[in-house]
């Protein structure tokens, strides 16, 4: 899902000017209608409810020029060691009942990203509808309900970790979907169904990984579909999603063509080959099928999940994601463990000509750059301990020990040729969770 | 001797204040009767939105921590951090609106009597005719 832009000598990737505004000022309406729309409906409502969430969290590791993300839409900074960026967040919600049929939730998260603009902190902004009692209708802005924990992946207080692997959840750029979706719910005994249409797009933006420069992608034509079944203490869930990325070519590629063109030999070939893959990556689909299944008897938890990732050329991280988690309650006190592993399926690409004699070193290392920035292989062990230290309030203390192979950095931010070499990096991370 | 005989009262006295039974009420002009304990369950975990005859239900939760603890234990199976992080989790994902609170039993029997599709519970059964049982959860 990241897009793949990480040279910051080639800054020309990112759109231009009237691109960018092109796209952000139907953006800017969509959300400004939106607010009008929920905040009308809250204000016109008298029973308007407040309630929230928020984490305060520090992250530490010891890495030169490497940093811990837990998303890849952070903003990156390869000099820290320590942060209370990753984790730290604040959410308040307000939502309003508008009669039995209609209500309206806006949702406003403060939280460490690229840009802070009022756009991008409305992570829910939408009316509801429900005909009949089991049939739900949003139309607005509403979390990619892609995986699991998509839904509340940043609600830290109702996962048992101090965060989602993000094995699976670091990578997911798009969180919100501007579109609509349905839901229809089907209780039956001790069995509970749920059938969800998701439709809508998506731009989020990102940092490259040495935090140099931004850019702002696209997602399009989102389509997402669920199937969650509860039984006893017994949650499973299959869903499939698929979305297209921009159709845009990033600008360099026509240095490349020049190069194809009038640089004679191998690197006149490689030139040609490159500019050919980053062309077809425009436009492209990109397909996810999760399933996850989790237990909770009171005492012991039990959580899995496994995503697999495909395209058809788009350059994106593919190949298969998962994690398992054992968690035991005794008390306010629940000790847990992790294992979370990201399997890629491609190879890191790599140059066979020899450029050095060329003065256009630069565009091939953007092409490098562009594939192999996106690239994830790793995994991680996990130990943590949660203590539930209040109503509605928690503290968690986790080790993450997480294995890198090298090229496949993507989920952290790095620079200075960190990411040519294999990696094992130790993450302590501490954290209080609240709701409210 | 005399001591202990004070003492097991006091353990019988305690027992039975712990296994008081909880009721399950609403309006005497809402037209259902009685509820399932299962349906009750649904209803508190949002897995259902209305009774049976369609009218949607407006749900009330408690203040009280001790009724509140022994409502959730025994009517859903969860305790009550379990209870909260569910809610928070259908809440934030902008799937329901959070569930009323009412702190003192007159607060609930006040909204049980402006809205008359709403529930809510109580540790004794409600003395005005206004109010009915649908559901007894004996703890």
């Amino acid at each position: 899902m990241i897009l793949p832009l990480w040279n910051s000598e080639h800054r020309d990737r990112v759109r231009t000017a009237s691109e960018r505004t092109r796209c952000t000022v139907p953006g800017c309406f969509f959300i400004a209608v939106l607010l009008w729309c929920s905040s009308f409906a809250i204000q016109a409502s008298d029973t308007a409810q407040v309630s929230g969430f928020g984490t305060l969290g520090l992250s530490v590791e010891r890495e030169e020029d490497l940093a811990f993300l837990r998303d890849s839409n952070q903003s990156k900074d390869p000099e820290k060691d320590g942060s209370l960026h990753p984790d730290s967040i604040l959410g308040v919600q307000f939502s309003a009942p508008f009669s039995d049929q209609w209500r309206a939730t806006t949702q406003f998260v403060y939280r460490d990203r690229p840009k802070q603009t009022l756009g991008e902190a409305t992570e829910l902004a939408f009316l509801g509808y429900r005909p009949i009692p089991d049939l739900d209708i949003r139309v607005g802005r509403m979390a990619v309900d892609m995986f699991q924990l998509s839904d509340y992946r940043r609600v830290d207080y109702v996962n048992l970790w101090v965060r989602p692997p993000t094995e699976v959840y670091g990578w997911i750029l798009p969180s919100s979907i501007d579109g609509a979706d349905v839901a229809y719910n089907y209780s039956h005994g001790d069995y509970f169904w749920r059938l969800k249409m998701q439709a809508g797009d998506t731009e989020p933006r990102l940092e490259f990984p040495d935090g140099s420069a931004q850019v702002q992608t696209e997602f399009n034509d989102f389509l997402v579909a669920t199937l969650t079944l509860d039984v006893g203490f017994w949650r499973s869930r299959v869903s499939y999603s698929q979305s297209k990325t921009a159709a845009s070519v990033p600008g360099f590629v026509a240095g490349l063509q020049q190069v194809a063109a009038f640089v004679p030999g191998p690197v006149g070939a490689e030139a040609a080959a490159f500019a050919n893959r980053l062309q077809s990556a425009s436009d492209r689909q990109v397909r996810y099928t999760q399933a996850s299944l989790g237990y909770d008897n009171g005492e012991w938890l039990l959580d899995m999940e496994l995503s697999r990732l495909s395209t058809s050329g788009a350059l994106v991280p593919t190949g298969t994601a998962g994690y398992l988690s054992v968690g035991y309650r005794s008390g306010a006190f629940t000790p847990y463990v992790v294992y979370a592993r990201f399997l890629s399926d491609q190879e890191p690409t790599e140059s066979t000509a020899d450029w050095s004699l060329t003065p256009f070193e630069g565009l091939r290392d953007a092409a490098l750059g562009t594939f192999n920035g996106v690239l994830i292989e790793q995994y991680t062990h996990s130990l943590g301990l949660r203590w539930d230290v209040a109503p509605k309030m928690a503290l968690k203390a986790q080790w993450d020990r997480t294995q890198i192979e090298k090229e496949q950095f993507a989920l952290w931010a790095h620079r200075n040729g960190r990411a040519d070499r294999d990696a094992t990096v130790n993450v302590f991370s501490f954290a209080l969770n609240f709701i409210f | 001797m005399n001591r202990l005989r004070v003492l097991t009262v006091f353990i019988v006295l305690l027992g039975s204040l712990c296994q008081a039974d909880i009721y399950v009420v609403t309006h005497r002009d809402n037209p259902v009767e009685a509820l399932a304990r299962q349906e009750v369950k649904d209803l508190y975990l949002a897995r259902r939105r209305a009774f049976k005859h369609g009218e949607t239900a407006i749900v009330y939760d408690r203040e009280d921590a001790a009724l509140r603890e022994r409502f959730i234990q025994s009517l859903v199976g969860m305790n009550v951090r379990q209870f909260d992080a569910y809610w928070a989790r259908l809440v934030f994902a902008g799937r329901v609106l959070p569930l009323g609170k009412a702190e003192q039993d007159a607060e609930l029997l006040q909204n049980l009597s402006d809205e008359v599709h709403a529930i809510g519970y109580l540790d004794q059964a409600p003395e005005s005719p206004d109010f009915k049982t649908l559901l007894v959860i004996a703890d």
